[in-house]
Order: C-alpha cells, then structure tokens, then sequence
C-alpha cells in the first residue's frame, strides 16, 4: 500500500522526535566523557562539548590508584552478592512455606502482608539499629534489612505453585524431605525466576546509599554509590591521594581540575552498569510485567 | 481486559485454606524453613514500630526509648503549628501535581511513538537507549545533572554563552529552576521503562480491530486515537489512580541528591525535611511524630486509590 504524503511526513517527524530523545540520554554521557579526558585549560575555559580538548587520563589514574575508590567498589560487589545470595534463599525458602498448608498459614500470612504497609520509619529505626543492636558502621546494617522483600515472596510463591504436585509429592514419597524438596526439586525448576528476582535485587543493593550515609562513618566501609555522592555531590573530596591533589588544583599548582576528578568519577561509578545493562534488559522488562498487568 | 498475555497476581499468600490442626510432623519442619524470614522482619520491621511510641515522648539519649517521659500529642501539635511544616507540605504536593501533570503523561507518549515506528531495529534501539536510565543511580544521575548544568564546565552554559551570549546561569542554586530541573530529570531517567507498561498493552489490543478500522479507510493516526489510546485506559486508569494515592511520598533520593539550602524554599519536601530535623538536628520525638502522621496519611491514600483502582479497573496492587 502506498504511504500518504501525511503519513510520510509523520513519519519523519516521528523518527526525528525519537532521535532527539535517544540524544538527550546519551549526549550527556558523552559531554561527561569528554571533560573528564579534557586538558584543564579547555574545561576551565567552559569550551568542552562532546568531544575531549587534548587528551589526559590523568584523572582516571589518579581515581582508579585511590585506595578509597577500590575499597569502595569492592565493599559494593561484596554487599551486593551477600545481598543477592542470601536474600533469594530466604526469600524462597519463605515462599515454599506459603506454597504449602500448615498450621497457622493465616498468621503468617497477615505477619507478612502488614510489613508492606507499615514501618517505624526514620528515626525509631535508626535508633533500634544503632543504640540498640550497635550495628553502626557495621556491613550487617547493610546487608540485614534489605534480605526480606514480601513482594518477591509473593513472585516466587506463584511461581513455585505452578510446579506439578505430582513432581513434590513423588519426592515425599521417595522420602525426601521438606528441605529436600524445596533445594532439589523445587528450586532448580524455578531457576529462570530465581535469575530475573535476583537481578532486581542485585541492581536496587547496587544504586542504594542511603543506609551507607545513616549507619557508616569509616570511609573505608562506603559503597561506591557513596563515594560518588562525596565526590560530586558534597564536593567533599576525602580521598587520601586525591585531597592533596585537588588542594594543590584549587591553588593552580598542578594543571589538573576538580571537574576532571568529578565526571571521571560519574563515568567509572556508572561503567559497570552501562556495561552490563543491554544484556540483562530484557529480565527486567519482563520482570517488571509480572503481576502489573491483569486480565 | 486489558491483556491477554498477562499473569495473574494473587492477593496475598494465603490461598483458600480448609481448618488445618498442628501436626508436629508437618508443622515443624515448614516453622523452621519460614523462621529465617519471620526473624528478620521481626528484628527490622516490627521492632522498629514499636519504636514509635517516641513520637508521643520526650526522647532523652540518656534515658532512652523506654524510660523517656510521656508527653501526650505535643510535638503533633508542636509540627501542625508550625509554617516551616506547612511550607514543606506545600512543596510536597506541588511538586507531585506538576508530576502528575508532565512525568505521568511522557511514557505514554513515548509508546505511542514508538509504536508507529515500522522499523523493528530501529525501535529496539531507542527502546533500549531508553532504559539506561532506569538501571543507573539517582547518584550517578543526580551528578550527571550538576554536571552538565555547572556553571564553570556544563554543556548548557556553554551553549547559552556560545549560541545566545548569555551570562552564565547558576542553576542548582536559583529556586525557579528547581522544579523544572526535579521533573525533568525524573522523566528522564523513568520513561523509558515506565513505557514497558504502556507498550504491552498496546501489543494485547485485539488486532482484528485495527483490521476493521483500515476496511473502514481509517489512517494510522485515526486509529490511534480511536483505538489505542481507548486501549491503554485501563492501564492508565490504574497507574494514575496509584499516583495519586502516593501524593504525598516523594522520593526522597532524588529531591535530596539534587537540593542544596539555597533551594529550600521550593526544594523541601516532607521526607527531606524530617531527615535533616531526625538525623542532622536530632529531633527525634518531633520527626518520628510527624513520620507517624505521615504514614496514617499515607496509608488512607493509598487504601483508597488501591480500592477505587479494584473497583475501576479490577485491578489491585496487593
């Protein structure tokens, strides 16, 4: 069928908006590029757009030598993994529970279901956590709150109760028991769930700081996210190496800037993300469909 | 209704149960594989609300939670009388009116965009540029955002002095950007996923009617306006109504990433505010009074807009 002239220049109108949007969420990324590998007289004279002026990755060095910067990055894969790991083995071991019948289920039940309507909030947290159970600046107050998610109990559990009961109750009769059942006949069916649930607990522990910022005082204990936060955001650069350096910046003794040290950082704290994301994408949108749209 | 490849989502987790008596046999080993979960919302949740009976005590840090005065309702109604509450109020809920207004709106419009484009690669593309935002910070954002509206290296100035010879612009630190700057970088980094919704839907419509609607010589745009869009209204239905029931929760990352003290006066928002009066200025009963005010409110909105979405739409979060 031949196009109409409206629908040809609609069309073009169309891709063009589109374009335009996908720019706006990569140019930025790009001009971030660019600064933070440009020559300090060019960042300073406000003349960087997209591309870099000169060539120094002399700000990459310096972030990637900071002791601060590597205990960082590895205090967050650690917490994420811990996170992950234990978080999807509660949680499921929590879910065949509810896929069962038992003596109080009800109970249970209601226990679960009010913790996603209420909370103690702020401040009686904090308490209970530091005064109380003296976790502050400790890896546990970040690692301990975050396991439990009633929402994914509840994923889990529909999945778990799409297995055939034939498939369990030939493993009770073989003897196994429940624990048996649940590691290995009931977990390893529900794998492709188990991936796409710890992936959004993996990202959320990743890109989370608030906790590190209430509960963590030792530098040597933040997280990444929170690195980045000092650095770009509290421009409270307390990096070992790099405080001298930018003192020595700020005075014009050495050429390099603080706007170098701040999006050379924004680049290194997202890369790994921005790496991964396009392979992993498609759990997510999948994921985020699950129980969002209904018949 | 609204879509055929959906999944169904229970409720709660309690299916229909007949009247079970304990059995040691079975009841036990389930009690011992759910404890690790109960515990830990124990610890974390429930001791935790507990905690709220400081909002109806003087807190003393030398007393502690237990043995600090009872002092009735004066810190509610120490904060209800208080203006900087209101302001703070105020804040709250224009800038989740200006978010219904222009965040809500955008991803729907980005899928119907791209649900006009013929060309799959092309749109995998866009669609998959579009969700960077989502899998980054509000960290990462948030100094993306600083980073390119500085006033000494950001792109924007640069373009303003180069194009418009303008002077230079402070930005995060002039009230009437703030809003405009809170909005936009939160449609920034949401659209994209927030159209996964509205993309599915369109791809549950009943096809045989655009088919009809082509017989009936209507175009591509007619059809979107007479078919799509009716289509989505559930879903919008829904996600709206959700909105509105989270009136007065903003998230707090991103106000507080992006806000500094010169900015307070359109910046702050209930949960910011708390922060800095709990944690920065130790106001501990003061804060956790106005928290428990807040959640009741919040839990009525939210009961209701998750009601109205049942009745509605016949759909529920929970």
């Amino acid at each position: 069928m031949k196009k109409s002239t409206g629908r040809i220049a609609f069309d073009i109108i169309n891709y063009t908006i589109l374009i335009l949007f996908a720019l706006t969420i990569i140019l930025p990324f790009a001009h971030i590029i660019a600064i933070s590998l440009s020559e300090e007289r060019a960042v300073v004279a406000l003349s960087v757009s997209f591309w870099p002026k000169g060539f120094d990755t002399r700000a990459y060095r310096t972030i990637l030598g900071d002791q601060l910067f590597i205990s960082s990055f590895v205090n967050s894969v650690a917490i994420t993994a811990a996170v992950t790991l234990a978080g999807l083995l509660v949680n499921v071991m929590a879910a065949y529970c509810f896929s069962k019948e038992f003596f109080g289920k009800k109970v249970f039940n209601y226990y679960f279901i009010l913790t996603m309507y209420f909370s103690g909030g702020l401040i009686p947290t904090y308490l209970w956590m530091t005064r109380y159970l003296k976790l502050k600046d400790s890896y546990l107050a970040l690692i301990l709150p975050a396991l439990v998610s009633v929402y994914y109990i509840i994923v889990i559990r529909s999945q778990i109760e799409t297995i055939p009961k034939s498939l369990t109750e030939a493993a009770r009769i073989d003897g196994a028991t429940e624990a048996q059942t649940l590691f290995l006949i009931v977990m390893p069916t529900i794998v492709p769930t188990l991936a796409a649930i710890g992936m959004f607990i993996a990202l959320g522990v990743w890109n989370s700081w608030f906790n590190v910022m209430i509960y963590i005082d030792d530098n040597k204990k933040w997280t990444l996210q929170y690195y980045l936060r000092k650095i770009v955001i509290e421009k409270t650069i307390t990096t070992g190496m790099s405080e001298a350096a930018l003192k020595m910046a700020e005075l014009g003794t050495v050429d390099v800037r603080p706007e170098n040290y701040q999006n050379a950082a924004i680049i290194l704290v997202a890369l790994p993300i921005v790496c991964v994301y396009p392979f992993v994408q498609k759990y997510f949108v999948k994921g985020i469909l699950v129980g969002s749209v209904k018949e | 209704m609204a879509s055929k490849t959906a999944t169904k989502m229970t409720s709660n987790l309690n299916s229909l149960t007949p009247k079970l008596r304990f059995r040691p046999s079975r009841d036990i080993p389930i009690y011992l594989i759910i404890a690790p979960a109960v515990i830990l919302l124990f610890i974390f949740h429930y001791v935790p609300i507990y905690g709220i009976v400081i909002g109806f005590k003087d807190y003393s840090p030398f007393k502690g939670v237990f043995e600090s005065k009872w002092v009735g309702f004066k810190h509610f109604i120490a904060f209800l009388t208080d203006s900087t509450y209101w302001n703070v109020m105020k804040n709250t809920v224009i800038i989740n009116v200006y978010s219904l207004i222009f965040s809500f709106p955008a991803p729907i419009l980005l899928a119907l965009l791209l649900n006009e484009v013929g060309n799959m690669k092309f749109k995998r593309v866009v669609q998959t540029v579009s969700y960077l935002p989502y899998f980054i910070s509000w960290v990462v954002v948030a100094s993306l955002v600083m980073s390119i509206l500085s006033p000494t290296t950001g792109i924007i100035n640069l373009v303003l002095s180069r194009f418009f010879g303008k002077d230079t612009v402070y930005f995060m630190t002039k009230s009437k950007y703030f809003r405009t700057i809170l909005i936009s970088s939160g449609i920034w980094k949401g659209i994209g996923m927030s159209s996964v919704y509205y993309l599915a839907a369109i791809t549950s419509i009943d096809p045989t009617l655009y088919e009809a609607a082509t017989i009936d010589g209507a175009g591509r745009l007619r059809q979107t306006w007479h078919i799509t869009i009716p289509g989505l209204s559930t879903i919008i239905t829904v996600l709206l109504l959700l909105q509105i029931g989270s009136l007065l929760t903003i998230g707090f990352e991103q106000v507080f990433l992006l806000y500094n003290p010169m900015v307070y006066d359109v910046a702050d928002v209930i949960s910011t505010y708390t922060y800095r009066l709990g944690l920065e200025q130790a106001q501990f009963s003061a804060t956790t009074a106005i928290g428990i005010t807040q959640s009741i409110v919040n839990f009525i909105l939210l009961f209701t807009a998750n009601r109205t979405a049942r009745k509605v739409a016949g759909w529920s979060m929970w």
